[in-house]
């Protein structure tokens, strides 16, 4: 595994210095801040419906025409950034935190514990991950909060992993050893010294995964198990416009587009990521 | 004198997103017939770069800048052509210094010594794997068969490396390139396998390149000795002589830091200061940054590869008439 | 320890965490707020019937006689009855297998035949041009939503130019063929029937290029990555240095020893195409596992939900299975180890 040690603002200075990592972080920060200034940018209220001009091709008026009930697709899909960027980045979060408080504390105290978490482990690691989030989906009601535990509940297993790895291969350093002989209890060494270990490997981990989240989640709206409509969500968006693709080629294409930009932005920071761990541990 | 290897003003360079290495940087020597020479440095002298670069194994972003290496008088290597893969493999061969990871691992070992030896003496697998067993007989190896049946993990580093000097010798190459063989074993295996490459060197008559970043292993090993240092000779001669008399500052560095079992040793003395920054070495002879008698010129001039006597050559300011 | 030892050893393994799943759904499936019966008849339901198919579906029991029943029927191969076709799971999961068995496998040939030579090539001439336009090929690939592409597919090939056939198996006009093995391209291609052979094939392509086109994205590279790595060590050299010539250095020193990391990701890869399927089933009209769960999902049909997820989950156990067994005759070193 190598030196548990990671700087993050060296990774990060790293990250820029190369083009692809550069081109990447620009594409995320433009997606993420056009998402943000989205009721400032967006024409029309994403909800509005005038249905005197439905199924309008892209125009100057509405720059990537209208639906089936006259909103305007461009605003939907600023809006629908929104919504699908907080549903990817809150279902990694949660499955970054699972994953680290599980993986800690099955590294930590090892024995039984340890044995019933990895098993659990292994049954969730048994399935694909969006059959799984889907079966979970679907049996909660639909709702933003059920689908980001969802996909949470799908993916916490391998940050599990690596924070256990970690904690394991940092328990054993000797001078845990003499923080423990010293007297400092089990609680301060985890949150004091092994945590800091953990958590920004966990959390490149989650970066480099980020995109997969994405197409996850869209992929859950595309089932309609994912936001309920009318709000905009990018997948749902493509599931609305299917039946008419052929004739209205706008509702899927441009939702869809969208979703393959921001997972291209963050799979480039992810595979520059990956490189750059990949030469420091040579 | 024939000589079976002359190498003139080589050099070799690595393009990296650092700045350009110079990792062999205008180097001479020849080699004779029958002759064991070593080349010693510390890590980062070139030495090994010098060793896969005559046998034309260097890989970008290193490539051969300038100066060329002759094979029995034939170019093999130069800036513009790569002659030596004919020979590879045949008339010269190479060891490698972690037999452990020169060998494939999902290959058995009697794979891959036969294929050497169908390849380059075009024979079929049935005597291939005969000449194998003897060949393992002749590296002292106890159970030939079981060892041809095996993995390369189950092997120990000694009985690793003794498949590796196997496979080179297979050919009756006459020229042998050993890139610190002995580093990676253990020292009591060591001296075993040194001796192990001494004796079949000497009894087939191969010309043997040994590199090393210890002295007293070429001492063992070599009739002649170079001593590398960033990028470029420093010192060339009879071993026995230069390990007796060393000349270059460096050499006498080199020397006093082997532990000599038996003196009373107060201190390891270690070479003062780092070694050289390969991408921008210093001006003039580059070890003056730790020489203990450096003198003025040595930053400004840098001092070439001088007869010190028919046997000897020195590069330092010390020993040239610039003094 | 031997392989008959590891592979048994294996075995149980896999029917752990078997058990395990079947656990984790009922539990999903029983615990979850709402009433299921109630779901499944709508608000309007006479109460005498709602508590007939409650009885009938054992949803009256405690919940672990409900467990009990539950794990008894599995092993029975009773997977329960489908609330919607009212046919026992299993006929139906039996029915729809095929497609997506077809579908599948199709996918993973074309993204064999293009992942690992792209890898390969891509690592060979790494940071050449070839190289750079086949990794954007590949970051487009695995960045890209199936449902999506498949859309997009779609529009352009069918709708659009009318090259290729629409959503379906098999176009309503042509005879289909008698039912052997459940893939229509092998059974027309058994009892004769070309008109039919090429129709299915023409369906075939769309959906399989998308689903294999985005794999084979994941197995160049991964494949790239592990020839880098093996190139990276000093038998590639030794092997040079030995004068073979360069079919066999590729073969047996780079190309051998890098196989252990691909065939893990075409166990994974097929597991995704799993989920792959469900995604584009739908959107193809392809009658399989995929759009079946789907299906079940939105009807709440539990024992359908139920039944489908134990079969992938079994499908997915099962080829990690066999590449857990694969990897042991790839690599020497885990044998002995």
């Amino acid at each position: 595994m190598g030196d548990p040690c990671v700087k993050i603002p060296g990774l990060v200075r790293e990250l820029l210095r190369r083009r692809l990592g550069l081109i990447g972080v620009s594409i995320v920060v433009t997606i993420s801040i056009i998402s943000i200034l989205a009721p400032l940018i967006a024409p029309y209220d994403p909800l509005e419906q005038r249905l005197e001009e439905r199924l309008m091709p892209p125009s100057l008026q509405h720059l990537m025409g209208t639906d089936k009930l006259g909103r305007d697709v461009f605003s939907r899909v600023l809006y629908g950034g929104r919504i699908s960027l907080f549903i990817a980045l809150s279902s990694v979060g949660l499955a970054v935190l699972i994953g680290i408080l599980i993986g800690l504390v099955s590294g930590y105290f090892g024995g039984w514990i340890d044995n019933l978490f990895m098993r659990i482990t292994d049954i969730f690691l048994a399935f694909p991950s969006l059959i799984l989030a889907l079966a979970i989906a679907a049996m909660l009601k639909p709702g933003m909060l059920n689908v980001i535990m969802a996909i949470s509940l799908s993916t916490w297993t391998q940050y599990a992993r690596v924070a256990r790895a970690i904690t394991i291969q940092v328990k054993n350093e000797p001078y845990i050893e003499a923080i423990v002989s010293v007297g400092a209890s089990g609680a301060r060494i985890l949150l004091g010294h092994i945590a800091p270990m953990v958590i920004p490997q966990v959390l490149i981990q989650a970066m480099i995964n980020m995109g997969g989240a994405i197409l996850t989640a869209a992929g859950l709206g595309f089932l309609g198990f994912g936001v309920p409509p009318p709000t905009p969500e990018w997948g749902l968006m493509v599931s609305e416009g299917r039946d008419i693709i052929q004739s209205h080629w706008w509702i899927s294409t441009f939702p869809g587009l969208m979703i393959f930009l921001s997972v291209v932005g963050f799979n480039l920071i992810g595979d520059q990521l990956r490189d750059i761990l990949d030469v420091r541990y040579r | 004198m024939s000589a079976i290897l002359e190498v003139n003003n080589l050099k070799i360079y690595y393009y990296t997103p650092s700045g350009v290495v110079r990792a062999v940087d205008g180097v001479d020597f020849y080699l004779r017939r029958n002759e064991s020479l070593c080349v010693v440095g510390e890590s980062g002298s070139g030495k090994s770069t010098l060793a896969m670069g005559i046998a034309g194994l260097i890989d970008p972003p290193g490539r051969v800048v300038d100066g060329e290496a002759r094979f029995k008088n034939e170019l093999v290597v130069s800036k513009n052509s790569s002659n030596v893969q004919k020979y590879l493999g045949k008339q010269i061969t190479l060891i490698f210094q972690d037999p452990r990871s020169a060998l494939n691992p999902v290959v058995k070992i009697g794979d891959q010594i036969t294929e050497a030896i169908m390849h380059n003496l075009n024979l079929d697998h049935e005597r291939a794997y005969k000449i194998a067993y003897e060949l393992l007989k002749k590296v002292e190896i106890p159970d030939p068969e079981r060892v041809l049946n095996s993995y390369p993990h189950e092997l120990s580093g000694g009985m690793a490396q003794r498949v590796v000097i196997a496979t080179a010798v297979s050919t009756n190459p006459e020229l042998i390139i050993a890139d610190e063989p002995t580093s990676a074993l253990d020292v009591t295996i060591q001296s075993q396998i040194l001796k192990l490459l001494k004796h079949i060197v000497k009894s087939q008559g191969t010309s043997l390149i040994f590199i090393t970043h210890d002295l007293s292993v070429a001492l063992e090993i070599c009739d002649r000795t170079i001593i590398m240092y960033a990028g470029k000779i420093v010192e060339e001669g009879d071993t026995k002589e230069i390990f007796e008399k060393p000349l270059h500052p460096y050499t006498t560095a080199l020397l006093s830091s082997i532990p000599k079992i038996g003196f009373k040793t107060h201190k390891l003395p270690n070479i003062p200061g780092e070694p050289p920054q390969m991408t921008n070495p210093p001006k003039g002879c580059r070890f003056h940054p730790r020489c203990p008698f450096k003198f003025d010129l040595c930053d400004k001039l840098e001092p070439s590869l001088i007869n010190v006597s028919n046997s000897r050559r020195v590069a330092c300011l010390l020993f040239s008439s610039h003094r | 320890m031997t392989i008959l030892n590891y592979v048994i050893r294996r075995i149980f393994y896999m029917l752990f965490v078997i058990w395990g799943i079947a656990t984790i759904v009922f539990f999903i499936t029983r615990i979850l707020p709402g009433d299921p019966v109630g779901a499944i008849l709508g608000p309007q339901a006479p109460q005498d019937v709602v508590d007939k198919i409650r009885r009938e579906y054992g949803f009256d029991k405690p919940i672990y006689v409900q467990y009990i029943d539950f794990l008894t029927k599995i092993v029975r191969g009773d997977l329960g009855r489908s609330i919607a076709t009212n046919r026992p799971v299993i006929y139906d999961i039996g029915e729809r297998f095929p497609a997506t068995f077809e579908l599948a496998t199709s996918a993973l040939i074309i993204a064999l035949i293009i992942g690992i030579p792209a890898g390969i090539v891509s690592a060979l001439r790494k940071d050449k041009g070839i190289d750079h336009a086949l990794r954007i090929v590949s970051l487009f690939g695995v960045s890209m939503p199936v449902f999506w592409l498949g859309l997009m597919l779609l529009l352009v090939f069918y709708y659009m130019l009318g090259l290729l056939p629409g959503p379906g198996r098999l176009d309503p006009y042509i005879k289909e063929p008698p039912r052997i093995t459940g893939l229509l391209t092998i059974d027309s291609l058994l009892t004769g029937n070309i008109d039919a052979f090429f129709n299915a094939l023409s369906h075939l392509i769309l959906p399989a290029f998308v689903l294999g086109y985005l794999s084979s994205a994941y197995i160049a590279r991964v494949t790239r990555a592990s020839i880098l790595e093996t190139l990276r060590q000093d038998h590639v050299k030794f092997a040079r240095s030995k004068g073979l010539p360069r079919n066999k250095i590729l073969t047996r020193h780079i190309i051998k020893p890098s196989l252990i990391p691909i065939v893990t990701i075409i166990g994974l890869v097929y597991g995704w195409l799993l989920e792959g399927a469900v995604l584009t089933e739908t959107i193809f009209g392809w009658p399989g596992l995929g759009s079946y769960l789907t299906r079940a999902m939105i009807y709440m049909d539990y024992d359908s939900i139920v039944g489908g997820v134990m079969v992938v989950a079994l499908i997915y156990s099962v080829i990690n299975l066999i590449v857990d067994i694969l990897y042991v005759y790839i690599d020497p070193r885990i044998r002995y180890g």
